[in-house]
């Protein structure tokens, strides 16, 4: 056959497509399979899901209706089937996963990298549980929730308890590689938190206090405006000091004898200062 | 260093260049070249030539750097012979060698007059003219200011002003301005607008324009879509796997399509079986027809530690050699033990399997190789050995070649050289076998497998193989008549 005949042919065939059921991912291009033909459609839509979509051209196509279970359940089935285990929520219908069987996906798989995005989760699902996917070309489809194994409470528990993953003796190693990845990135989180908020206390005046008192371990108990200056009572151990400092929290008097040499002090050498003391004092 | 060994080490490295693609950058040929043609024109000059046939020289930088030197060459047999040979190049070639040769080379009359000569051929011919405009316009600029060669009206419209001339469909802008994809497909088809181009101007790849591009692809062009038009899922559609299958198998008359680009290049593997099966078929015939080997042949491939290269390379040379092998090979690899290699079939995958148990480690004793092929009885005659020549263990090369000799066999040695890790370039093991009166051939293959085209560089390693040693090549390219 001649490609003019062919194309001729074709651009009839695609004058008329008949309705078809597709995932839909993104409005800009929804991939549908017509007459053995993969299509790629424009959608005016602003939500992800399962649609029955109508064709208007080759291009174009409009929503008929949402798709019912038994066929997104028809239309699952004939795609290859790959066991994952969930790492993290993505988006609103998306989530990240590893494969459960890492060398099975590598030789079914071999062009898809992982861990990669799962689309079009209907179902609630969490960190470590095992779903059943499905692969359309590049992309995995959400098909149910896997029972390959238990879901196992006791590592949920253990990363919520930020326990470390070389602590921990996992059933098998693509498990160990999501728990490793969702701990590292509670790790990271745990830290930008820390670090904003310690920004976050350094802007206030008890803030500073605080931070300045407890760099060495002593706890503020409280802290009064005298004039100018800031008396800042801490305990440190069994004992209370008071000190007598500026706002920038330069010491005015610590109440000792420190050889006119008070202003050289901070507030936090301040409680160094006092503690020698306090043992000074004791092995006299 | 005596006359006669001057004159082969310059036709050893003229040989040897045949193993690097220049990937563009001709300069790179020019030392070895110049000093050819002023020490040995007579044989360099054939040489050039050679590199035009596709029996010795496959890579076509390689090509056209033979012609650019024989244009500018010193001697009228092979300024005539280069102006003939120029002619016969397609556009984008001529261009390339004709830039090389005005910015690499010094370009004189003739070769002036031949670009002249191409340019005016290729205007009075206005399909080929657009053909050549539509993929290689700057090139084809280039020539014309660099040789100042006045363009003709039409050519200066379409090269120059960038228009389309008065009269004429401008096929850019028809398929700017097509409605639909299916209207491109048809525009794309009738107008037999270039692969390259048309995927450049497309909107949406529907079935249609699928065809189209099947239609419009020259062979080497789908043998290099195959990933994407299996990727595309339209082989599905019966019509559309017929046409594709149709274009595909035409690779076996193409000359552009070499065995080794059929396998290596990455956009051109995929997994569907019916087109692999035409693939090993084009790739089987491409073998065939590459030259045959007629000795009987020993493999040894150097498994010795940090030698993966030599493996990786092996995997490849070794179902090539056996296909075009007419009597019996072996393949041996050794460390400071030597195993033989069983195979059942020629093919690449046949060999993956065979070699996924070898493995690099161990020291490296090349006579250890040769000894246990004897001991299984196969006394060869030609051994191909691949291996950084870094001979560090007993029994060496040199001690078993002799006891064959005591045995009243000959045999000849050519080896294929990779950079040692370690040691760099070296060539102890050859001169060593040298000195003890062996023929030996020594083919450097420098190429970096980290770079993405490096299996360029092997498309001339069989070729070479299949014609025996320096003294057979050198003969049969003395035997070639310059075109005049």
């Amino acid at each position: 056959m001649k490609a003019l005949d062919l194309i001729g042919e074709l651009t009839a065939e695609s004058q008329n497509l008949p309705e078809v059921l597709a995932p839909v991912l993104s409005p800009e291009g929804v991939v549908a399979v017509i007459n053995q033909h993969p299509y790629k459609f424009h959608l005016e839509l602003d939500t992800s899901g399962w649609f029955v979509i109508r064709p208007v051209s080759s291009e174009k196509a409009e929503v008929s209706r949402e798709a019912y279970p038994y066929e997104i359940l028809k239309y699952l089935g004939g795609l290859p089937r790959l066991y994952c285990i969930v790492c993290r929520r993505l988006g609103n219908m998306s989530w990240l996963v590893y494969p459960f069987n890492m060398g099975d996906a590598r030789q079914r798989f071999g062009h898809m990298e992982f861990p990669r995005a799962m689309h079009l989760v209907t179902q609630n699902i969490e960190p470590l549980q095992p779903v059943e996917t499905r692969v359309m070309g590049s992309t995995l489809l959400f098909g149910q929730i896997g029972n390959l194994y238990r879901s196992d409470d006791n590592l949920s528990g253990s990363l919520g308890g930020g326990m470390k993953p070389d602590d921990i003796k996992f059933p098998f190693p693509e498990i160990k590689t999501v728990y490793c990845i969702l701990y590292e990135e509670m790790e990271e989180r745990r830290k930008r938190e820390f670090a904003e908020k310690q920004k976050a206390k350094l802007k206030t005046l008890e803030g500073r206090i605080e931070d300045a008192v407890s760099y060495l371990g002593a706890k503020l108990v409280s802290f009064q405006e005298r004039g100018e200056d800031l008396v800042v009572r801490w305990r440190d151990g069994r004992r209370t000091q008071q000190v007598t400092v500026t706002r920038d929290l330069r010491l005015v008097t610590a109440g000792v004898c420190l050889s006119g040499r008070e202003r050289q002090q901070s507030l936090t050498s301040a409680v160094a200062v006092m503690r020698d003391h306090e043992r000074m004092d004791r092995d006299w | 260093m005596t006359t006669q060994t001057q004159e082969l080490s310059v036709k050893k490295k003229l040989l040897q260049s045949l193993l690097r693609c220049p990937h563009r950058d001709l300069a790179q040929t020019i030392p070895i070249f110049s000093q050819a043609m002023e020490e040995d024109p007579l044989f360099a000059g054939k040489c050039c030539y050679a590199l035009t046939l596709q029996e010795f020289n496959k890579i076509r930088d390689l090509g056209e750097a033979g012609i650019s030197f024989l244009l500018t060459s010193q001697f009228p047999e092979h300024r005539i012979a280069g102006r003939i040979l120029f002619q016969d190049l397609e556009p984008y070639r001529a261009a390339r060698a004709a830039n090389f040769v005005r910015r690499g080379l010094k370009p004189n009359r003739q070769a002036k007059s031949a670009v002249t000569r191409f340019i005016r051929t290729l205007e009075g011919d206005q399909r080929r003219f657009d053909g050549a405009v539509r993929v290689a316009r700057k090139p084809i600029h280039q020539m014309y200011v660099a040789y100042h060669i006045k363009p003709s009206g039409r050519a200066q419209t379409i090269v120059f002003l960038k228009k389309t001339p008065e009269g004429e469909i401008d096929i850019d802008k028809l398929l700017r301005e097509a409605g639909t994809p299916e209207d491109q497909a048809r525009i794309i088809s009738e107008h037999r607008v270039p692969y390259r181009k048309a995927t450049s101007a497309l909107k949406k790849m529907t079935p249609a324009v699928w065809v189209a591009l099947i239609d419009v692809m020259s062979p080497v062009e789908a043998v290099n879509a195959r990933a994407a038009v299996e990727r595309s899922g339209v082989l599905e559609d019966k019509r559309i796997r017929a046409l594709y299958e149709d274009k595909l198998a035409q690779a076996k008359d193409s000359e552009r399509v070499t065995a080794i680009h059929l396998v290596e290049r990455k956009s051109a593997r995929g997994s569907d079986e019916r087109l692999e099966a035409i693939v090993q078929e084009t790739r089987q015939d491409k073998v065939e027809k590459g030259g045959r080997i007629t000795a009987k042949t020993l493999f040894l491939i150097d498994r010795s530690g940090s030698m993966h290269t030599a493996i990786e390379l092996a995997k490849r040379l070794c179902p090539m050699a056996a296909a075009s092998c007419d009597d019996e090979m072996a393949v041996y690899c050794f460390n400071d033990t030597a195993v033989k290699l069983e195979y059942s079939d020629n093919t690449l995958k046949e060999f993956e399997r065979a070699f996924r148990m070898i493995k690099s480690g161990g020291q490296t004793s090349i006579g250890i190789g040769l000894q246990k092929a004897i001991r299984d009885g196969f006394i060869p005659e030609q051994v191909i050995i691949v291996t950084d020549q870094g001979e560090n263990s007993r029994p060496y090369l040199s001690d078993e070649y002799l006891k064959l000799i005591q045995q009243g066999e000959e045999t000849r040695f050519i080896f294929v050289t990779v950079p040692s890790p370690m040691f760099g370039p070296t060539d102890k093991v050859v001169k060593e076998l040298e000195s003890k009166g062996a023929e030996v051939v020594d083919y450097r293959l420098d190429t970096d497998m980290n770079t993405s085209a490096w299996y360029v560089d092997m498309e001339n390693v069989v070729p070479l193989l299949t014609k025996g040693g320096y003294i057979e090549i050198v003969e049969r390219i003395m035997e070639l008549e310059l075109p005049a």
